[in-house]
């Protein structure tokens, strides 16, 4: 039972989301967020992109690939690839915690798993409260952020395109 | 399977059974093809062929494929006339009917690509004229028909039988009347429960010694439990050899015309053809109608054509069919269900040896084990029943294979005669449809570069005729197929020069290349023999693809040449991925399985048993060097030192290549079914995928055949792990 399902089926919260222009777009008010946690800093993808969210079930070690895959985990019978979120954002490893989880998504028609250190909540912000791409320094993954957000006086998320950060890593 | 929409479904159905058609009529094409080189083909044949069509125009216009019916009803009405004997084969009849075939495969392959049965966007380019309605293909097809008269059978043969005959039954009784055969009204009794083995085994009986016309049942049976049959036959042989024929069997044999003692004499009674009205195949009667009249006439004999099996169950009920069509996925459904039976078959067996050890639960733990045991083979053997209904005989790609050969040795106007055998060979139906497109490949190269042009063969001293060999058969766990032509040979000296011109090789390295490795250089790509790409071939699908392709499907390509005397390829493959026995194994604490049939034998080693050739580690196994890999540093987790004492040794064998693979433990052996890793890994080459054993971890599966390809190629040295260098 170490894989049960935390939020089990993302895809009712969802809304038609196929028009919007904006990440996380909910109706025309307000944007949606799903929040997670890396190192000291909070992220926010797209609340439609992520179909699933579970705790890490044993992970299988995969010889000679690239290193910010950690290996292959089962996920209702599928073998489901694991991504190591922090490798992939590049941030340092560390010891997992009881908090972190699985974000099951899916890139180029494959469902693949995305190892955090904690999921936080459903951030909902109205349109205007989002600030537009900030200038930040020259970067790979600076690029990919798309926005911030700050849901309470003392939460800032930094809302990044996790589609595009996972294309390009499996290019 | 969640979009599995009524009309989805629908298609697929559609899809499937075409395809049997198609696979069934080119099947028999192939055979009229023979029979027409020798002589006269099968008349039983051509009509089959026509029913086939026939069927097709009918499933076609069923689903609304216009393209498709269309085509069908234009084939079927030159089949009608070439069994009514209107046209006559001739190799442009052939062709087109051949053509005909792929034309169906293309409509086929647009509608499962658009995923829509109504897909158009098909359309025919080839004109009437090379549909067979080529003037050498025309009615003069009946010369000997034309210039003599048609003999009547009205007057020979009594009308009660007469009116009954279809027209191509009647068509067959004139050309056997023609011929001066005689015609003999057979009646035999068969029992009800057993009509259609009866019947099959008489007219395999008879086969030999004439040709039966027609079988039809007879109303005059006085007991209920018996069917009185009368066959018409046309008697080829002498009377003996018909009595002969029908030794055992209670016939009650009437002669109806006796045999012309002169053969091509002509009756009194001849009348012109066309047939006139009152005949019995009345002229106002379409072909189309006619042909839906043979089938209904058909059928009215009961369950013919039948395995006979169920006989307890009223024959009318029978249906046409005892298959069943299944979708492979949902075979790959109960394998899984399979596979976690396995698992749980595990858990029950480590309970009931937990049990065994508490003293007073001994009684209950050993019946747990004794039913556990029983549960144990009905699952094997479900297992094994699941296995068998997927396997299909290679003889459905063999059939495509020759189809195309045809076609392109008259494409190159080489004659090649394509010798098959093992068609009955087994194997998974996935495999076969992977590995059809690598073999057509390797034929295409045979027939455009391995088989010389007929001038050069003859100044060869070679037949004229080409021979391209296709052999399937199996060997313990593995299916082979070989490619063999007796063409020109791969110029290893060529191969070399095209190899170091592209950049795959130095010049250095050409040099201590064996014959076995030039060969195999075919396999880089971009490496061809040909300077100049023709229509059949170099078309950019290298022999790299044939051989990447056969790799995915855990397979190994292997390439035997001799200048001059020919060309051989071998494909080793296994004969089922779905599930498989393996061994468990570990390799720095992490289980992997590796495939039981790639696995020769399993030893014990330890750091004294190795020698070192140039600082590769071997192992001397009864006499032979064997190159050893060590998984540890092959999965790039190298630990120093020598192997450890009590290290495993698995001799992989695969084709012709033996590889040692080092590993720390031996766990023990189950059957694993085999679960596809996803794309985002696609860059490991090194396993076939992962498996449940049932400890919530997976393990992935080695694929032996990759490991040994890029242990033996990659420049890279598996034996020595890098920390031993300093």
């Amino acid at each position: 039972m170490s894989n049960s399902i935390v939020i089990p089926d993302m895809a009712k919260l969802n809304t038609e989301s196929k028009n919007s222009v904006i990440v996380g777009k909910e109706d025309d008010l307000m944007l949606v967020f799903l929040g997670f946690v890396l190192g000291d800093e909070e992220f926010g993808v797209d609340l439609h992109l992520v179909k699933q969210i579970v705790i890490p079930p044993p992970v299988t070690w995969v010889p000679r690939v690239q290193p910010y895959i950690l290996g292959v985990i089962s996920i209702r019978g599928s073998v489901i690839t694991l991504i190591d979120a922090r490798r992939l954002m590049g941030f340092e490893a560390s010891d997992r915690h009881d908090t972190a989880r699985v974000l099951m998504v899916d890139v180029r028609d494959e469902r693949i798993g995305l190892l955090v250190d904690a999921v936080t909540h459903v951030r909902r912000v109205p349109v205007e409260a989002f600030e537009e791409s900030p200038e930040l320094d020259e970067g790979s993954m600076t690029d990919h952020v798309v926005g911030i957000i700050r849901p309470d006086e003392q939460t800032q998320v930094t809302v990044i395109d996790l589609k595009e950060i996972l294309l390009e890593a499996m290019r | 399977m969640s979009k599995g929409s009524q009309g989805n479904k629908a298609m697929k159905e559609f899809l499937s059974e075409a395809q049997d058609f198609v696979e069934s009529l080119s099947r028999n094409l192939i055979e009229i093809d023979k029979a027409v080189k020798t002589g006269e083909p099968d008349p039983d044949m051509v009509n089959e062929v026509f029913r086939g069509w026939h069927t097709l125009k009918g499933l076609a216009s069923t689903f609304g494929v216009e393209p498709l019916s269309l085509l069908a009803h234009d084939e079927e009405s030159l089949l009608d006339d070439i069994r009514l004997g209107r046209k006559v084969f001739t190799p442009h009849i052939l062709d087109s009917l051949f053509e005909s075939i792929e034309e169906v495969t293309k409509i086929l392959g647009i509608i499962n690509e658009s995923g829509d049965i109504k897909a158009t966007g098909y359309s025919d380019t080839r004109t009437k004229t090379t549909r067979g309605q080529a003037p050498d293909s025309g009615a003069s097809g009946q010369s000997e028909d034309d210039n003599t008269s048609l003999v009547d059978p009205k007057n020979l043969i009594d009308s009660e039988i007469l009116e009954v005959l279809t027209e191509f039954e009647e068509h067959r009784l004139q050309i056997n009347l023609q011929q001066g055969q005689a015609i003999y009204k057979l009646r035999i009794s068969f029992s009800l429960m057993s009509i259609d083995q009866e019947l099959e085994d008489i007219k395999g009986r008879l086969r030999p010694v004439g040709e039966v016309i027609t079988y039809l049942p007879s109303s005059e049976s006085n007991d209920p439990d018996m069917l009185d049959i009368d066959v018409l036959l046309a008697l080829h042989q002498n009377r003996k050899d018909l009595d002969t024929a029908l030794e055992g069997v209670s016939a009650d044999i009437g002669t109806l015309v006796p045999a012309k003692m002169t053969p091509g004499a002509r009756f009194d009674t001849v009348i012109p053809a066309p047939p006139t009205a009152e005949q019995p195949s009345d002229s106002l009667v379409t072909d189309h109608d006619a042909a839906a009249a043979s089938e209904i006439e058909r059928q009215e004999i009961p369950g013919r054509g039948l395995v006979p099996q169920q006989k307890e169950q009223s024959i009318s009920l029978r249906s046409v069919s005892q298959s069943v069509r299944v979708d492979i996925g949902k075979l790959d459904h109960l394998m899984n269900v399979v596979g976690e039976l396995n698992i749980i078959r595990n858990s029950i067996t480590k309970i009931s040896d937990e049990l065994r050890s508490i003293n007073e639960q001994r009684d209950l733990a050993n019946e747990l084990h004794r039913v556990s045991r029983g549960f144990d083979r009905r699952l094997a053997e479900m297992q094994e029943g699941i296995l068998e209904v997927r396997m299909v005989p290679v003889s459905q790609m063999f059939d495509r294979l020759s189809r195309m050969t045809r076609k392109m040795s008259r494409g190159v106007e080489k004659e090649i005669n394509l010798v098959i055998s093992g068609a009955d060979t087994e194997v998974d139906k996935l495999i076969i449809e992977e590995l059809s497109d690598p073999v057509m490949h390797i034929i295409r190269n045979a027939i455009s570069h391995g088989i010389e042009d007929t001038g050069e063969r003859r100044a060869g001293g070679k037949p004229e005729f080409g021979t391209v060999a296709l052999t399937a058969y199996q060997k313990g766990n593995h299916i082979l197929i070989e490619v063999e032509d007796d063409g020109a040979g791969i110029d290893g000296e060529k191969i070399l020069e095209v190899a170091i011109d592209k950049g795959q090789l130095s010049r250095e390295a050409a040099a201590s290349l064996s014959e076995r490795e030039i060969l195999n250089l075919i396999f880089l790509p971009g490496v061809t023999t040909t300077a100049e790409a023709n229509e059949l071939s170099g078309r950019g699908v290298g022999m790299d693809v044939v051989k990447t392709n056969i790799s995915a499907l855990s397979g190994v390509v292997e390439v035997q040449s001799e200048l001059g005397i020919g060309t051989k390829f071998t494909i080793t493959m296994p004969v089922t991925l779905a599930i498989i026995p393996a061994l468990l194994v570990s390799v720095d604490e992490n289980t992997f399985a590796v495939p039981l049939n790639t696995v020769a034998e399993a030893l014990t080693i330890s750091g004294a048993d190795v020698k070192k050739v140039m600082g590769i580690e071997t192992f001397t196994l009864r006499g032979q060097t064997l190159p050893l890999c060590r998984m540890d540093g092959f999965f790039e987790r190298p630990r120093q030192g020598p192997i450890p004492k009590g290290s495993r040794l698995l001799v992989a064998s695969l084709g012709q290549r033996r590889l040692g693979l080092v590993v720390d433990e031996l766990l023990g052996q189950q059957d694993v079914v085999i679960k596809t890793l996803g794309r985002s890994l696609d860059e490991t080459r090194f396993f076939a995928g992962a498996t449940d054993l049932g400890d919530q971890k997976l393990s992935l599966v080695i694929d032996t055949a990759a490991v040994i390809e890029v242990f033996f190629t990659s420049n890279e040295d598996f034996t020595q792990p890098a920390a031993l260098v300093e």
